[in-house]
């Protein structure tokens, strides 16, 4: 009986492999050591050190509401709180108190010292516009991959668009997840004058997935910004593991009455269908897009086909836009690209195609 | 380089005939099992055969009786095994079934071509939707050619036909209800099925069937006609050679109260088998099958939105006669609006389909029973109880 049962265990993981990782994702956003505790809302930044006062994260989103405890009066005193992947605007209020970024750094890199008392502190990390509902614009794009050492001129293009707010990304930022590889976007992202947010794809499963947690934060999850939500799902190995879809309900909900931008790697359906560049079970992805009508999504964005497309799924406008430049499709008529969005609260606008290589 | 150079010292080793070695080799007495000896090889008849200028032309390349060294049973299967996962029919070859090896390779060969052919393309557009038909299709097919005549000559190897494969016609009619588990990781569920079928004018068959879910969240229809091309009439009887060629066409639809989806789907499609004793008498009891097709799909949501779709329809099979009893096959299955899905391969998650297996059995009289597990991104397992008629 316990060898049935053992069979039926590894069975039933063969059609799952995402579970462990979705379950990964849980401890993200939170950190303790003997200096203090910090918590994340909504996980929405991946804590890379909390140390000898010192706080760094790694921003998911472009306004962060942070928890930090100081343990006792040896760690009270000024803090240098770090946070990576910021708006070039974002000033950091603690305890209703604003504070101002140290001057001389990359525009997404916010530094800050405050004086931090033993006990909770409530900081929020935001622009000053962040409460006011407004249209803005933003960048999409996805699949890199080995064009690596190549996308800063993507990211050169970005920041020749003006008013464009940040960037966000369906995955596939690597080729292999290599250390190297991550090091190296990194060092490109300098390139970049506002910040990346992030999912992943089945590129970065070649490797742990650790390597993608602890430098980016979490792959499935979901931030508010001036009336518009946007949602990221983990959908590396072809599908949704039933915990994403869990939580891509609540956020479903919770987003029901904004514009709502949904984004992950895998498109559930191909539009050439008998190409089969999406989800690998059909079913699997007629369920997820029934999911995403009934939730009244405005606008779903994908990855993986490295080419263009603009279609419709269950009624949403969708865009794949696979330009980061990883082995771009020939024939199309379109190489490294990305996608300019206009977007608020009285819904989606234009969607415009910036072509890199003309 | 120098795994290639151990690879060819190692085939060189096993099929090279023992120069150095000046031991006498005893004739085979009967066929032999464990021990190596020498038998007189004759071609098979020539049936028919092609003439050219009035002179009979067999299309083998031995044309006259020879005797040759057969390596015993166990040593030929796992020079089969490898590196006759490289070197095509090599454990036909030892067993002394040149003929059956010749082509085993050269079968191999047009596999490998025919993957060439189908994946180049497709490599090199990196997916452009022009280079999916025919391409996709032909990447397919070769695949299943290519490593089935890997399985094919360990089954001659192995002496298959000595099973004494009987072949039967499908039968000219059949009643077939059973049970499906389906388990996925988002719900386990177990289905009733049914199915009906009869062949009008031993050409034209006609069939209905499907799916439901006993708590009412899922059902499925197929009504299916589809035209016998090449083959055995229909009679369910013991034939000498099951090959056939058939098109398929099949309307289903496909209703999911859980996922809110309706689904309509129209596909036509070509399948055929071969028997691979047409190859060589060796490997008799062995089948291939093959298909490729096309579908188009509707959906609908429950917020009334409709999205249409296109599928690309292939597979393969490897079968093996169970004497006149039934059938074992293993399967790739490269759509994924079935209910197993697609397999998740890792690197290559998305682009692969599902595989499995099925058992066919007669089990007495009209009364047969058919088993089959699939795996993709679900586990599939079906069960059936067929009455059939046709011969018995």
């Amino acid at each position: 009986m316990r060898r049935v049962a053992w069979l039926a265990l590894v069975l039933a993981a063969c059609t799952r492999p995402a579970d462990e990782r979705a379950l990964q994702e849980l401890a993200i956003g939170q950190a303790e050591s003997p200096d203090a505790r910090v918590a994340v809302g909504g996980a929405l930044a991946a804590v890379r050190e909390l140390a000898d006062r010192r706080l760094v994260l790694r921003s998911q989103a472009p306004v962060l509401d942070i928890e930090l405890v100081v343990k006792g009066d040896a760690s009270a005193g000024e803090w240098e709180i770090t946070i990576a992947n910021a708006l070039p605007d974002a000033t950091l209020a603690v305890n209703g108190m604003t504070y101002t970024r140290d001057p001389g750094e990359h525009p997404t890199l916010a530094r800050f010292h405050v004086p931090l008392t033993p006990g909770p502190h409530a900081l929020r990390l935001a622009p000053p516009d962040a409460g006011i509902e407004a249209s803005y614009r933003v960048a999409a794009m996805a699949d890199i991959q080995d064009a690596l050492p190549e996308v800063d001129e993507v990211f050169a293009a970005i920041n020749a668009v003006p008013d464009l707010r940040f960037v966000v990304a369906m995955g596939d930022i690597t080729q292999r997840a290599e250390v190297e590889e991550f090091d190296l976007f990194d060092q490109q992202l300098a390139i970049l004058q506002i910040p990346f947010f992030t999912t992943l794809g089945n590129h970065e499963l070649w490797g742990p997935p650790e390597r993608y947690f602890e430098r980016y934060g979490r792959a499935s999850f979901q931030f508010d910004f001036k009336g518009a939500a946007f949602t990221f799902v983990d959908s590396g190995d072809a599908v949704l593991d039933p915990i994403v879809e869990g939580w891509l309900d609540d956020w479903l909900a919770t987003a029901r009455d904004r514009t709502h931008v949904f984004l992950t790697h895998f498109p559930p359906i191909d539009p050439v269908g008998i190409r089969y560049g999406a989800m690998r079970n059909t079913t699997d992805a007629h369920r997820l897009l029934s999911r995403l009508a009934a939730g009244a999504v405005d606008l779903t964005l994908y990855g993986h086909i490295h080419t263009y497309a603009q279609f419709e799924n269950a009624g949403i406008p969708a865009y794949i836009s696979g330009g980061g430049g990883a082995q771009p499709m020939r024939g199309d008529g379109i190489d490294r690209h990305f996608l300019v969005i206009e977007l608020g609260p009285a819904g989606i606008g234009p969607v415009e195609v910036q072509r890199v290589d003309d | 380089m120098h795994r290639v150079a151990i690879a060819c010292a190692l085939v060189m080793a096993v099929a090279a005939p023992a120069r150095a070695n000046t031991a006498y080799i005893p004739p085979c007495a009967e066929e032999p099992e464990t021990k190596t000896c020498m038998v007189k090889v004759e071609p098979p008849p020539c049936d028919p055969a092609v003439e050219i200028a009035g002179t009979p032309i067999c299309p083998y390349f031995d044309t006259a009786p020879q005797s040759v060294r057969v390596v015993s049973r166990p040593l030929a299967l796992a020079a089969g095994i490898v590196p006759g996962i490289v070197a095509r029919g090599l454990g036909s070859y030892l067993r002394g079934n040149r003929v059956a090896a010749k082509r085993l390779a050269l079968a191999g060969g047009a596999g490998l071509g025919l993957m060439l052919a189908g994946g180049l393309p497709l490599g090199i557009s990196r997916g452009n939707a022009w280079t999916i038909e025919p391409f996709a299709p032909m990447l397919i097919t070769g695949a299943g050619l290519f490593f089935g005549t890997w399985v094919f000559d360990l089954w001659g190897t192995a002496g298959g036909r000595r099973t004494l494969p009987e072949p039967r016609a499908i039968t000219p009619w059949s009643l077939e209800i059973g049970a499906i588990g389906h388990a996925d990781p988002y719900r386990t569920r177990l289905l009733g099925t049914a199915h009906a079928r009869v062949v009008l004018d031993g050409r034209f068959e006609i069939g209905a069937g499907g799916w439901f879910d006993a708590g009412g969240d899922g059902q499925q229809l197929n009504l299916e006609a589809n035209v016998r091309l090449l083959g055995a009439a229909p009679t369910g009887a013991v034939i000498a050679d099951g090959s056939r060629l058939w098109i398929r066409t099949t309307a289903r639809r496909r209703a999911e109260a859980v996922d809110a989806v309706d689904i309509w789907t129209g596909e036509i499609s070509v399948a055929g088998r071969y028997d691979m004793v047409r190859l060589a008498p060796s490997l008799d009891g062995a089948f291939f099958e093959v298909s490729t097709g096309i579908g188009l799909e509707r959906v609908t949501y429950a917020t009334d939105a409709v999205d249409h779709g296109s599928l690309l329809l292939g597979g393969f099979a490897w079968g093996f006669y169970l004497r006149d009893r039934g059938e074992l096959t293993a399967f790739y299955e490269h759509r994924r609006d079935q209910l197993a899905g697609g397999i998740w391969a890792g690197r290559a998650a998305g682009f692969i389909g599902s595989v499995g297996g099925t058992l066919d059995l007669r089990v007495v009289g009209p009364w047969a029973v058919r088993g089959e597990i699939e795996f993709g991104s679900a586990w599939v397992g079906s069960l059936a109880l067929r009455y059939q008629g046709g011969a018995r």
